[in-house]
């Protein structure tokens, strides 16, 4: 198929200072666990990208030196030759795809623990982060001020050397040079505080010289928050950002452009919960009104119409992607082959991010099962071997995410014939009702995406509305099963506090109810008081809490936990939830377990205090959010009642379970499951996961012998004589 | 049993009414030119199998005539009803018959068998195949019959696509004014 003429411009290159972006498609800077430290995974990564058509791809942010070190969260660094040489394999394998690479400069000034590095990070003026516990910076002086702007200078010339094409001066999400522009970080009485020429002061001085180092090899780029929606403390669009771009518009060839400061970044790194597409074009275009360079900007743009817009509009000059760039890595390219079904569009569930809120471990997406896989298991996420056992028929028992996601790889791995089987009238599992809990509208895109695939595969047949008990899969006459039956939520209260029930928990009863219930079976909340008892400390509970509280019911939500749904601080979506349910007056009770529940309310206990501090809260119903149990009795009679020899003997060859029915966990490590199992369906052992590649310093047998001489050698000699 | 008309390809279809439950197909070896050919080519396979109830499609998905079936029972002289909803049949002498109208009028008739029904899509849900009955449906026997294509009952002169026509109004600006101007259409056509 061949582009629709309408997204040409998206195709039309554009200069940014000395060096040529081939398309209007940029991955902005963002995390995915590897930093610097996991030099192939990050290649690997960041390539896929430039295969799937992007003209140019960041790093995430980079450290320009020790004193500004992120751990327990990971960064890249750009500290040393060895750094350099790992970036360098990241920037070598963009050009390959004729992409360019950028370098994102990051100092982070009080917000940077150093928990590795153990250095005193320095910043504008001596308070606390607003973001991390128990971290300080040394407030700068002059000398720090011409020191600090030197270590921007050498990371540059680092970048340079990497391969670099792109180098940022990084402000966005209350980095360094915005602390200087921001009184709320900047308090100082010096020419670098108060009057907003001071303010820019560092910030411009700074882009100066890293321009004057490297600007005739590489294109500088500032990543400006035009508002961090703080009041008088924040940076604000018309007081200090437009004025910035104007002053230092000039040493600037390429414009980053979002809001927020980084203690709620969400409003940048947007959940679909709360903003839609495009969410920052009023922003992005009141700097592109008083700048004469590109402008580019997020806006978990995954509609080509939309990015057309922006640009025809003169909003943007350039489309940013993060998170579409990781739930689709072959967005641009599939713009171009007017493929548009065949997007994978990012739901804006935030779960990539949640991964680096945590501190580690490496991204993840819901979507795309491949994001970080590129290297370690040489997933692709567009290509797929014929399996080796291909001439096998599959049956798919569940249609639900990870079903889909399995019947839909296993497709595409060319096995002779998948047959996915559901029970209900339609694919989507519990995907066809949690996106009609508040909000949650995108994360459809999770089925429709799949359903398309399906239906486009030939070898894949979707059977609704058949139930398979034991006879009817061996009956069934395929020689691989795959049980995908899901999960439900515990009738029982049965949860992970107590690991026990709770008394008088029993969602037969008229009160007591269970999310699906609510959802699916449209069960009735009785009456206008309604507990729910989260422990699982996700979207669900919180979820049903807005729902119930907008249509009109007394709403209290009673945890064992220190806050509500913990886990949404890591996908940002906390701050808008809490203030959400507080405008709708739903009442909060922390650190409280429920001891009995009865018809006319909940009695719970305080966690760490429970003797004598039981208190009850009277309700008409109890919604039980407690956990998930998996729905395994297929699983169970086909492995312990029917057996491999039984089953054998009628053609099926090999039994698995994946997603839910496995184990309850999030949507994407469903997914996950499915996919792996396809992958790996004609490996050894199927049921376990292959080895991945590990990126991990094993130290040579010479160094260790080395070592345990040199050990030796010592205890001789400090040996005490006996 | 189920038959059709069509090169080799047309056999998939046969084979997944095989894995359904059909007992025999016949695959009328022929490239027809048109629904009367059509009927043709099936009217002496069907006339030699003596069925009790011949059932066919409403329309073909690609060129939608409608025809192939009413014209089959007119080259049989058998009673025909087109646009089948719901069939109540026991097997006996007569079978009663929903019959699709437009505007959603349903109209209720009875018939003597044999007949032939053209049914309408979504009258029943179709069992599925299971892995097995479609493994087993692939070792049965396809029997093939060879048919003259016949005269075509008319030809093609022309395909296009029609002309844009003159006199279609776009209506700019904002839901309010386009609901506006439209009111105002609606007052000047209506007098």
């Amino acid at each position: 198929m061949a582009r629709n003429p309408k997204h040409d411009v998206l195709f039309e290159p554009i200069q940014i200072g000395p060096k040529t972006m081939k398309n209007r498609f940029y991955q902005i800077p963002h995390c995915n666990g590897f930093g610097s430290e996991r030099p192939l995974s990050q290649a690997y990564f960041r390539a896929m990208k430039a295969e799937g058509g992007y003209a140019a791809c960041c790093t995430e942010y980079c450290s320009i030196s020790p004193e500004s070190d992120d751990t327990h969260r990971v960064s890249a660094r750009i500290w040393d030759d060895g750094d350099i040489r790992n970036l360098s394999i990241m920037c070598a394998m963009l050009h390959e795809h004729g992409a360019l690479a950028a370098c994102e400069l990051w100092y982070g000034g009080p917000h940077a623990p150093c928990m590795e590095s153990r250095c005193v990070p320095r910043g504008p003026t001596q308070i606390p982060s607003d973001f991390e516990y128990l971290t300080y910076a040394k407030e700068m002086d002059k000398d720090d001020i011409h020191e600090v702007q030197q270590l921007y200078v050498d990371a540059a010339k680092r970048a340079r050397e990497a391969g670099f094409d792109i180098v940022y001066v990084y402000g966005s999400h209350s980095y360094l040079p915005q602390q200087f522009l921001t009184p709320y970080y900047n308090h100082r009485t010096d020419e670098y505080g108060g009057s907003l020429e001071n303010r820019a002061r560092f910030w411009r001085e700074t882009i100066e010289q890293v321009k004057n180092a490297v600007g005739s090899d590489c294109a500088i780029a500032v990543r400006i928050s035009t508002d961090m929606f703080m009041g008088e403390a924040g940076t604000q669009l018309e007081r200090d950002a437009l004025p910035f771009v104007e002053l230092v518009d000039d040493l600037v060839d390429v414009w980053d452009v979002n809001v927020s400061g980084i203690s709620e970044w969400g409003e940048d790194a947007t959940p679909s919960r709360f903003y839609a597409q495009g969410r920052q074009l009023p922003w992005q275009a009141a700097v592109k009104s008083v700048s004469k360079k590109p402008v580019l900007g997020v806006g978990r743009w995954t509609n080509p119409d939309a990015m057309v817009d922006a640009i025809n509009s003169g909003q943007l000059d350039i489309i940013a992607t993060c998170r579409p760039s990781i739930s689709d890595p072959f967005l641009p390219q599939k713009i171009d082959e007017g493929r548009l079904d065949d997007i994978r569009e990012c739901i804006g569930c935030n779960i990539c991010i949640s991964r680096w809120e945590i501190g580690g471990p490496p991204l993840i997406c819901t979507q795309n099962a491949t994001a970080g896989e590129e290297y370690r298991r040489g997933w692709h996420p567009e290509r797929f071997e014929r399996a080796a056992n291909a001439d096998n028929d599959v049956l798919v028992v569940g249609a639900g995410p990870a079903g889909m996601e399995c019947a839909m790889i296993l497709g595409k791995r060319g096995m002779r014939r998948v047959h996915l089987v559901e029970a209900q009238d339609d694919m989507g599992g519990i995907m066809r009702w949690i996106p009609q809990l508040p909000g949650l509208g995108e994360w459809a895109r999770v089925v429709n995406y799949r359903k398309i695939q399906i239906d486009k595969l030939k070898n894949v047949e979707f059977i609704p509305d058949t139930t398979l008990d034991a006879q009817g899969v061996k009956d069934y006459g395929a020689e691989i099963v795959i049980v995908a039956t899901g999960g439900y939520w515990a009738t029982d209260g049965l949860n992970g506090a107590t690991h026990d029930t709770i008394p008088g928990a029993d969602a037969s009863l008229a009160h007591i109810l269970t999310p699906e219930q609510i959802m699916v079976e449209g069960k009735a909340v009785p009456g206008e008081r309604v507990v729910i008892v989260d422990n699982d400390g996700y979207f669900m509970g919180v979820s049903l809490a807005e729902k119930l509280a907008l249509e009109g019911k007394q709403v209290t939500m009673l945890t064992p936990m220190g806050h509500i749904a913990p886990y949404m601080h890591f996908t940002l979506e906390a701050p808008n939830m809490h203030r959400k349910l507080h405008k709708l007056g739903v009442e909060i009770v922390t650190y409280h377990m429920p001891t009995k529940i009865e018809a006319g309310g909940v009695t719970a206990a305080h966690v760490y205090d429970g003797d004598g501090h039981e208190r009850t809260w009277e309700a008409d119903a109890t919604v039980l959010v407690t956990q998930r149990r998996s729905s395994e009795a297929l699983f169970r009679e086909l492995k312990d009642v029917d057996g491999r020899d039984a089953l054998a003997a009628e053609g099926v060859a090999a039994l698995y379970r994946i997603g839910d029915c496995e184990a309850p966990r999030l949507t994407a490590d469903a997914i996950f499951s499915g996919h792996r199992l396809a992958r790996e369906i004609d490996s050894p052992n199927p049921a376990v996961p292959l080895p991945y590649k590990r990126e991990r310093r094993v130290p040579d047998s010479d160094a260790l012998e080395d070592d345990l001489r040199e050990l030796r050698v010592r205890r001789e000699r400090e040996a005490v004589p006996v | 049993m189920v038959v059709t008309v069509g090169d080799p390809e047309a056999e998939a279809a046969l084979r997944r009414c095989l894995a359904m439950g059909a007992d025999r197909a016949i695959r009328i070896d022929a490239a027809p030119l048109d629904p009367i050919s059509t009927a043709r080519a099936l009217s002496d396979v069907v006339r030699e199998e003596e069925p009790d109830l011949v059932l066919t499609g409403v329309q073909s998905a690609d060129s939608v005539q409608g025809s192939t079936g009413v014209a089959l029972a007119e080259l049989l002289g058998l009673p025909r009803v087109a646009v089948v909803k719901q069939l109540d049949w026991s097997g006996g002498t007569t079978a009663t018959v929903h019959r699709e109208l437009e505007g959603g009028l349903v109209d209720v008739v009875e018939v003597d068998t044999p007949a032939v029904l053209t049914i309408q899509t979504g009258i029943n849900a179709p069992r599925y195949a299971n892995l097995r009955a479609i493994k087993q449906a692939e070792q049965l026997e396809i029997a093939v019959v060879p048919a003259e294509p016949g005269e075509a009952s008319y030809r093609v002169r022309r395909m296009f696509a029609p002309p844009r026509g003159a006199g279609a109004e776009m209506l700019d600006g904002g839901a309010a004014s386009v609901a506006g101007r439209i009111v105002e259409i609606v007052r000047e056509r209506l007098g």
